[in-house]
């Protein structure tokens, strides 16, 4: 771990809350990364637990400090977990996952859900 | 739970974060983000972003797979088998063609490359009609007609193979016409070669001396090996001597490959194919009276004193015609044995694996790897199926 911008990264951060929730969620990632990486199954119930723990707001600052810290492992980890979260899924529920709304022209959006249907076919119902 | 679902500002995730989290998706679910915003279509309809996610593929080790292409029933069935930790070869997946082809039997393979498929159909008095294909994606073009007299085109031997060149971020087609005398003769000129580039949409015939190839006739049958940014065929000079022939896609040129002497007691051998082995390339050589097989490995690519022999040759598996079509990722040779079943051969413990699907004499095995290429090109001819 890079000390000197672990250190900064929390100097800079005005919210104390936030801190406190990055430094236990975030900086023991590498040694729990490091016990559970070969065992899949463990790793899938860690992913769940931390869906379950962790508000989407927070996911994003873990997603935005792990990228800041230069952490590539516990970004792989975060971006890795969103991508499950939303896979399979249908627009309107990554839409709603994601805060986003429709900036398609009329229509647009239908044409592209033509040209794609196929890959629509066996989406998780929302 | 239902409130930290409400108003949730994700909107400033940088983009390369979001791409990020794309390329963890499998690629209808990056499909059907495409439709998320507009922002989003355009991160993913996009060259960089189709490069980022195609490395990523490959590095992924359960992305390994193996595609088989044959003839069942008259009917073209491509299927994916997965690669690593897997002795069964359990099938992945399988795909329909989206291409009327007029006749199964007249499917050639010109190769295959991240993810792409490149295949030409002949029928007798025609051009060969040549497609590039991503099944992930549901997306083919048609190549243009080549820009030669069809009576030149009707008099030669033909060859055709396909690659991928990173200088460039292209996908190239090869075609090397051999003019032929007269039956059996392929003249003593230089053969004609034509790139068609995927960039430019069009064919370019090399002029330059370097590249082309010396006076010979390619005899391997079936696709070229690409292996090392180039392509590999068996070849034969004038005085019936056989090399191996390798077109740089990067460069655009031809160099050969010295084939290993064998002493004259060892009998009559004719290497007859070229395929990818690990980061280098493998060649088949048969002894003519009995069909045995040799297969020799070039440890070091390019270094023609590193060509290996396996200490086994490949079993003949009561039919006299039992060919090598290819390697698995763990070294284990697919055999085909005519007629009868696909088994997976491995040539330390020659264990046999009966791999339980039906052959036949055109079936194809390469490796392959899902991909996004193609999917951010909209015009120029890309059909969408």
């Amino acid at each position: 771990m890079k000390f000197c911008t672990v250190k900064q990264y929390f100097d800079d951060e005005n919210n104390n809350n936030v801190t406190n929730g990055i430094a236990t969620t975030v900086i023991p990632l590498p040694n729990k990364h490091l016990k559970i990486k070969a065992n899949n199954k463990e790793m899938e119930q860690y992913e769940q637990e931390l869906l379950r723990n962790v508000m989407p707001q927070e996911l994003t600052k873990l997603i935005l400090a792990a990228n800041y810290l230069n952490f590539k492992e516990a970004l792989d980890f975060f971006c890795r977990t969103v991508a499950n979260a939303i896979q399979n899924k249908s627009v309107d529920y990554v839409r709603k996952f994601f805060g986003l709304e429709s900036d398609f022209e009329p229509g647009e959006e239908e044409k592209l859900c033509k040209e794609f249907a196929w890959s629509f076919e066996g989406v998780d119902e929302d | 739970m239902s409130d930290s679902n409400k108003s949730i500002r994700w909107g400033y995730l940088p983009d390369e974060i979001l791409t990020h989290i794309f390329t963890f998706l499998p690629i209808k679910s990056t499909i059907i983000c495409t439709s998320v915003s507009k922002t989003w279509k355009s991160l993913i309809q996009n060259p960089t972003f189709i490069s980022t996610h195609l490395h990523h593929s490959h590095n992924k080790n359960q992305n390994n797979l193996r595609l088989l292409i044959l003839l069942r029933n008259d009917k073209e069935v491509y299927t994916l088998h997965k690669e690593d930790d897997d002795p069964d070869f359990t099938e992945y997946t399988s795909f329909e063609s989206p291409i009327q082809a007029p006749d199964p039997d007249y499917r050639d393979v010109v190769g295959t490359c991240n993810g792409l498929l490149c295949l030409s159909y002949s029928l007798p008095k025609h051009f060969e009609e040549i497609f590039l294909w991503n099944p992930c994606v549901r997306k083919f073009l048609q190549l243009p007609s080549p820009n030669v007299t069809f009576d030149t085109y009707d008099k030669s031997l033909k060859s055709f193979g396909f690659g991928f060149d990173p200088k460039t971020n292209d996908y190239k087609v090869v075609r090397i016409l051999s003019l032929l005398r007269s039956r059996g003769d392929f003249g003593m000129s230089r053969p004609r070669v034509d790139v068609y580039s995927l960039s430019t949409g069009e064919w370019r015939m090399l002029s330059a001396s370097a590249s082309l190839p010396p006076t010979c006739a390619i005899t391997s049958h079936g696709p070229p090996a690409f292996a090392s940014g180039a392509l590999h065929w068996i070849a034969v000079t004038g005085d019936k001597k056989r090399f191996v022939l390798v077109f740089d896609l990067g460069d655009e040129v031809f160099h050969q490959i010295l084939l290993p002497e064998l002493p004259s007691y060892t009998g009559k051998m004719r290497w007859t194919h070229v395929y990818v082995y690990g980061n280098s390339i493998a060649g088949f050589q048969r002894r003519v009276e009995n069909g045995q097989i040799n297969i020799w490995v070039m440890k070091e690519y390019g270094v023609a004193s590193s060509w290996t022999k396996f200490s086994h040759q490949c079993p003949i598996l009561g039919m006299p015609y039992t060919h090598p079509i290819g390697f698995r990722r763990n070294g284990e040779v697919i055999l085909l044995n005519m007629g009868s079943e696909l088994v997976s051969w491995n040539p330390d413990s020659q264990n046999i694996k009966n791999l339980e699907i039906n052959g036949e004499i055109h079936t194809f095995c390469g490796s392959y790897v899902e991909s996004l290429v193609l999917f951010d090109k909209a015009t120029k001819g890309v059909v969408t199926y």
